[in-house]
């Protein structure tokens, strides 16, 4: 152990070091740049946001082109050190604390584009709102690279400090809008009842500790399976801590019981911000819970499916029934968003009962994935088009009322995504929920699937609401929105990106679900 | 008396106890800068126990947990401070429960 | 290399559809000659690039597996799957010609006749652009699936196009119509194809062909399939009792009727059984039935053809019948012969549509031919090449249209299954033929009469129905330009020449080249497979059948001259009163009526009853109940969410209480 670590150490977390330096730069320019800060953070930020994006790609194990185009794609040599990341497609670096594997590089995958849009989309809405501060943009890139590092973190310590790395940024980022009652107070809420369920988390990561006595995700997995190892005080010390833990994260997650913050976090804090928390925070998290109940919580399977189950249904009910009855738009997408929770919660471990032994089915990871993914691009896409549409007074159905004719293309963009959230073919959401119905019907949980079904049925009357307000002709009045949809170069760019994917990504599901399909082998 | 070891498990029980009078401490206490502190009573529960059991297994990340955790605290107490500081001028209260303009 | 070439050959289109597509959407109209660059560009590239393809893939295409390209994966579930990709071999080549052709020429000649629809030139050839990019993926795809898409694609671009004056209430009604009568057939269509899945286990040519190359079928379960098959052919096709669309249809505008309704979407049944050749020649009961099906069809809407007015009219009726003998012939299994009529209709009919298009133009969107007459001192050109296309039709030697249609009338004879009856039928339907077409060809150019005059005199009469209203009427004929004028002049040549690849077994002594050629490339030899379907008639037999049909060719020509020329008689006028069968003729055998009664009369009823009591009495009343429950257990979970932070650690807290108390209660 001459070496502190060793160069293909770094390699494993080049996107998070891209955009750490990035977010680094951006300080640097508030120092040394009399003017323009805003505009060289805003061009720094998404410039890191891209090349982070590139590079997870490398860390596909096929690449996603070749899968699509076939053979021709595979021909291309990429320059050195690239190659490099595309051979290195499992390695444990820093001692084991963090990895990079396919997995890790999906979902980063997920994250950066998200991430990658919402950069695009906010200068406008930030300057209009006179809220533009160059440090927006490095929070932004902090919480994207926290998230990289929980989803490569194979260490409980390194997953809590992660989390916290991607919370706290996000805690400012609530309440950016200082002048405003309702964003400071999103801020506060968001904040308390974060570091709150965090406490619970860093308890269960205390237990899994106490009980096994190492921090190294593979090493207590290695630990929990070995069943001579385990006597029974050590079993419920796992499984409280396992138990804890899935606190920490289905906060993150918002499942039902932690799910009261949603609402009121992303009805405060402006709209931007909320696509932020709705899709990135909603990836990493998912990511991070099914990692954990992958690798700890197997031998508990059975112990632990209730609690899943518990989530899971409740969360579709709970949400669904709620969004019913909201009037305000962003609201009743926060809803939506917890019953969304639920539909992928079903996902986190549910155990194949048609074959021996609690096996989970291997596709569960690779639906989960297309679902979050599906899910979070349809969420930047929505949340993106309500922060062009709102001019000082929030967004109500009634005020969505005649947006067809005012707003053609805001309208659109709404319905689009109503559709995709509710399930309709050929958006995106209607794959993933195909997927998520086919993994369960595949593992006989017949009574999760018929929970999913008939609250997807619940969900179209609200996302149906949606289009019933923007396109139905009330008396052939003008709408009271006049705001042009998306007043920037880089939000048309990011808001046409995103509709084709929300409407085609479903046809090229195939390559993504192979994609994910192979990722879910990462840690075999 | 002297020369026995205390078994780990009262370090569990205690930390148990300190973590319970932390989240008693969020549920019913108003001021937001005292719910905050009960918060960091949890954190801090869990420092003990983390140590107990770095101890119990002679392992130092246990203890290394322990400066990340308070590190992490304080980083938290600066933010959440700031935030504090910020929602006062608004609302002119620190009480957590006069917020809550947000809400069905 | 020449992959990529074929995928762009079949993409070019698109492009053009969304380059023409985004012109469209522009408020003022778009430049018309930028639109006809796209438009015409994209087909003529294609065109040539298919041109090119011949020769360059020339054996792997006449191969039976065919020249291949894989453009991307579209559906991959379970054993079901299908790939964007396309299969370049005899048959489709062949189909491939004459769609960027023929589709070439008409997005010519349309260039000139659309002229003067500004507002929408760019949506017009939009469609267009869009139709061939369907068919060529009807035509080119290497499996059922993509034929699927391709046969939805362009049942979309006829409904477009057919309703393209939507404003104007018969035009939406035709386009209705026309969508709603393709959907039966559909429906037949997609079983069929289910069938065949769950007998073959996929849906790909080169795997069915293999199939049955492999297999021995038994003829009862292909009889059903190609039965339901045919029912998809019947709708999009226009045989019986599905044909009433097309005439309809001629409320598009004319290039489209000679693109879509005359050369190309119609012809997809016949492409289809001919692509299904194994499961077609597999089912003789079935193939009986296509005969019989197309015989009738092609009497039938030549006896309808006898007595129209409307010059578009005639030529619909007219595409129905040659239609039917072209499911005579793959009914009788003479694949070649078939294909063959397929082509050589392709030149003259598209040839017969778009000079009634010239014609119609010329007169200001006049198209009852009783306002017609004397043209010919006006357009001699057209006049020649109606001339050309009429003798093409009716059959008179020399032209394209004898040799295809006096190869189908040998190949009925020889039948052994109620082929005496089925000569019977086409050799009727070819005296009508030859009748109508040239009482068309008197009526318009000829007779004493004169269009010009007549149209001066009673220009409010215009009731057309390609009639745009919006210009005024000029006196005299509106000038047709190069771009009118030469697309016909082509397809003139085409319809004189084109019969020469398909010379008679009895002149040459050989098997006729085209049903060769198709002998070649289809997976099982159609002509061989079929042999034992025909008798064996001796040459002299084989004489006499071809001039008797040249005969009733000659006397189709002589009773319309005598008729129309010599008595010149005009059509009367829609109020007075005809004899029973003239009546019965110009009403169209009162089908649309029949429909009406027996069909959708007694639906309507059903429908209204089980709206009145089945819908809204018990699922609406139910729904209703189910909603408003619904809205009230959401009424009551909203109060969880109360704002106020102390109780959402609450909830946090209690949860995690009561999880535990589950979990570790399923411990112990």
């Amino acid at each position: 152990m001459n070496n502190l670590f060793q160069f293909t150490d770094l390699i494993a977390i080049l996107p998070q070091i891209i955009l750490i330096t990035g977010a680094l730069l951006i300080l640097f320019c508030q120092i040394v740049l009399p003017r323009g800060r805003v505009d060289a953070a805003v061009f720094i930020s998404g410039v890191s946001a891209i090349l982070a994006l590139a590079i997870s790609l490398f860390g596909l194990e096929s690449s996603v082109l070749e899968s699509i185009f076939g053979g021709a794609a595979s021909s291309i040599k990429y320059p050195g050190f690239l190659d490099e990341i595309t051979r290195l497609t499992k390695i444990y670096a820093f001692s084991g604390h963090t990895f990079w594997n396919p997995f890790a590089s999906i979902y980063s995958f997920a994250i950066l584009c998200c991430l990658t849009f919402v950069i695009l989309m906010a200068p406008k809405i930030l300057k209009e709102l006179d809220l533009n501060l160059s440090e927006a943009y490095q929070m932004m890139l902090y919480v994207g690279a926290g998230l990289l590092f929980f989803i490569s973190a194979n260490d409980l310590m390194t997953i809590f400090i992660s989390l916290e790395l991607s919370s706290l940024p996000l805690f400012v980022l609530a309440a950016w809008d200082r002048k405003s009652k309702s964003s400071n107070e999103a801020g506060i809420k968001y904040f308390l009842l974060g570091v709150f369920s965090a406490a619970f988390f860093l308890l269960g990561t205390a237990f899994l500790y106490g009980a096994t006595g190492t921090m190294n995700l593979l090493d207590i997995s290695a630990l929990v399976n070995e069943n001579s190892k385990m006597t029974s005080e050590t079993i419920s010390m796992v499984i409280g801590g396992i138990l804890l833990i899935m606190v920490g994260i289905g906060f993150k997650v918002a499942v039902f019981p932690f799910h009261a913050w949603v609402p009121d976090v992303y009805e405060g804090s402006i709209t931007i911000v909320t696509a932020l928390m709705g899709s990135l925070v909603k990836i990493g998290a998912v990511a991070v819970f099914f990692k954990i109940m992958l690798l700890v919580a197997k031998p508990f399977a059975q112990y632990l499916m209730p609690a899943v189950v518990i989530f899971s249904v409740l969360s579709m009910f709970y949400g669904n029934y709620t969004a019913l009855l909201q009037e305000n738009i962003k609201r009743m997408f926060a809803f939506s968003s917890i019953a969304h929770a639920g539909y992928m919660a079903s996902m986190f471990y549910i155990p194949d009962t048609s074959k021996e032994g609690y096996m989970i089915h291997p596709e569960t990871s690779a639906a989960l994935f297309f679902y979050v993914f599906g899910y979070a691009l349809t969420t930047v896409l929505v949340f993106g088009t309500i922060a062009y549409l709102e001019k000082d007074k929030p967004v109500t159905f009634e005020s969505l009322k005649g947006l067809s004719k005012t707003n053609p293309i805001s309208a659109f963009l709404l319905a689009l995504s109503a559709l995709s959230f509710a399930g309709i073919p050929p958006m995106i959401g209607f794959f993933g929920k195909f997927y998520i119905l086919r993994v369960l019907l595949k593992s006989d949980q017949v009574f999760l699937a018929l929970m999913v079904t008939i609250n997807s049925l619940i969900g179209i009357y609200y996302y149906a609401r949606v289009l019933f307000y923007t396109y139905w002709d009330f008396d052939k009045e003008e709408g009271t929105l006049k705001t042009k949809a998306f007043r920037s170069a880089g939000s048309w760019a990011s808001g046409i990106i995103l509709s084709l994917a929300v409407l085609i990504l479903g046809f090229l599901s195939d390559p993504i679900f192979r994609q994910a399909l192979s990722a879910s082998y990462s840690f075999r | 008396m002297n020369g026995a070891e205390i078994p780990v498990s009262y370090v569990i029980v205690l930390t148990l106890l300190l973590f319970s009078i932390g989240m008693l401490g969020v549920l019913t206490r108003k001021n937001i800068i005292v719910i905050f502190m009960s918060v960091e009573i949890m954190l801090n529960s869990v420092n003990l126990l983390f140590v107990a059991f770095s101890r119990f297994w002679n392992d130092l990340s246990g203890e290394m947990a322990v400066f990340f955790v308070m590190a992490i605290a304080a980083a938290e107490a600066a933010i959440g401070l700031a935030l504090v500081i910020s929602l006062h001028r608004k609302f002119h209260t620190v009480d957590i429960t006069e917020i809550k303009e947000l809400k069905n | 290399m020449n992959e990529i070439l074929l995928i762009a050959a079949i993409w070019l289109p698109f492009l053009g559809f969304l380059a023409n597509g985004l012109l469209s959407l522009k408020k003022e109209p778009a430049s018309q000659k930028l639109v006809s660059i796209f438009g015409v560009g994209s087909v003529l590239i294609s065109f040539l690039i298919f041109i090119f393809l011949t020769f360059a893939e020339n054996t792997a295409i006449v191969s039976q597996s065919g020249f291949s390209a894989m453009f991307f994966t579209w559906i991959n579930v379970g054993t079901l799957s299908a790939d964007f990709a396309y299969k370049l071999d005899g048959l489709s080549v062949f189909m491939a010609w004459i769609v960027t052709g023929i589709g070439m020429l008409i997005h010519i000649y349309s260039t000139g006749y659309m002229e003067e629809e500004k507002p929408h030139f760019a949506r017009f050839f939009a469609y267009l652009n869009l139709f061939i990019f369907a068919m060529l993926h009807l035509v080119l795809g290497d499996s059922l699936p993509l034929l699927f898409l391709g046969w939805e694609g362009v049942g979309l671009c006829s409904y477009l196009l057919i309703g393209f004056d939507y404003d104007k209430d018969f035009a939406a009604v035709a386009g209705k119509k026309a969508f709603i009568t393709n959907r039966i057939g559909d429906a037949g269509f997609i079983i069929g194809m289910f069938l065949l899945f769950q007998l073959t286990g996929s849906l790909k040519y080169d795997e069915i062909y293999g199939f049955f190359g492999a297999n021995s079928v038994d003829a009862s379960t292909l009889n059903i399939i190609a039965l339901c098959l045919f029912v998809g052919a019947m709708g999009k096709s226009a045989q019986i009792p599905l044909y009433v669309w097309l005439p309809d249809a001629m409320a598009g505008p004319t290039p489209v009727s000679a693109l879509i309704h005359a050369a190309t979407m119609v012809t997809a049944g016949v492409f289809m059984i001919a692509r299904l050749a194994p499961v077609f020649l597999g089912a003789p009961e079935a193939s009986t039935v296509i005969a019989f099906v197309g015989g009738f069809t092609a009497l039938l809407s030549a006896l309808i053809a006898l007595t129209q007015t409307d010059i578009k009219k005639v030529l619909a009726y007219s595409t129905v019948s040659q239609l039917g003998y072209m499911f005579m012939a793959m009914g009788v299994g003479a694949y070649g012969a078939g294909m063959f009529h397929l082509m050589t209709h392709a030149f003259f009919k598209a040839l017969l549509f778009l000079g009634s298009g010239a014609v119609i133009l010329a007169l200001h969107h006049e198209q009852d031919m009783r306002r017609m007459g004397g043209l010919y001192k006006h357009v001699k050109l057209l006049a020649i090449l109606f001339w050309v296309a009429a003798v093409a039709i009716s059959g008179i030697p020399g032209l394209s249209g004898f040799f295809s249609k006096d190869m189908i009338l040998e190949m009925a004879y020889t039948f052994a299954n109620g082929g005496k009856i089925l000569f019977l039928l086409g050799f009727m339907t070819a005296i009508l033929t030859s009748f109508y077409i040239f009482r068309l060809i008197f009526l318009t150019f000829h007779t004493s009469g004169d269009a010009v005059k007549k149209m001066e005199e009673g220009g409010s009469h215009g009731h057309g129905h390609d009639e745009h209203g919006h210009h005024s009427h000029h006196s005299g004929l509106v000038p047709l330009g190069w771009n009118i004028m030469g697309p016909l002049v082509v397809l003139g040549v085409l319809s004189v020449f084109g019969g020469y690849v398909g010379l008679p077994h009895i002149i040459t002594h050989k098997t006729p080249g085209i049903v060769g050629y198709f002998d070649q490339v289809l997976s099982v030899a159609p002509s061989k497979a079929a042999e034992s379907w025909h008798q064996h008639i001796e040459g002299s037999t084989a004489w006499l059948l071809m001039l008797a049909s040249i005969g009733v060719a000659f006397l189709g020509l002589f009773t319309a001259w005598f008729f129309y020329q010599k008595q010149n008689k005009v059509p009367a006028e829609d109020s007075v009163k005809r004899s029973f069968f003239v009546h019965l003729s110009f009403n169209k055998f009162f089908v649309d009526e029949i429909y009406e009664k027996i069909l959708l009369n007694p639906l309507k009823k059903i429908a209204d009853l089980s709206y009145k009591i089945i819908d809204v009495k018990i699922i609406d009343a139910s729904i209703d109940y189910l909603g408003k429950i619904t809205l009230l257990i959401g009424s009551y979970m909203r109060r969880l969410q109360t704002g106020v932070t102390p109780n959402y650690a609450l909830y946090i807290v209690s949860g995690t209480v009561v999880i535990a108390f589950i979990v570790f209660g399923g411990l112990n």
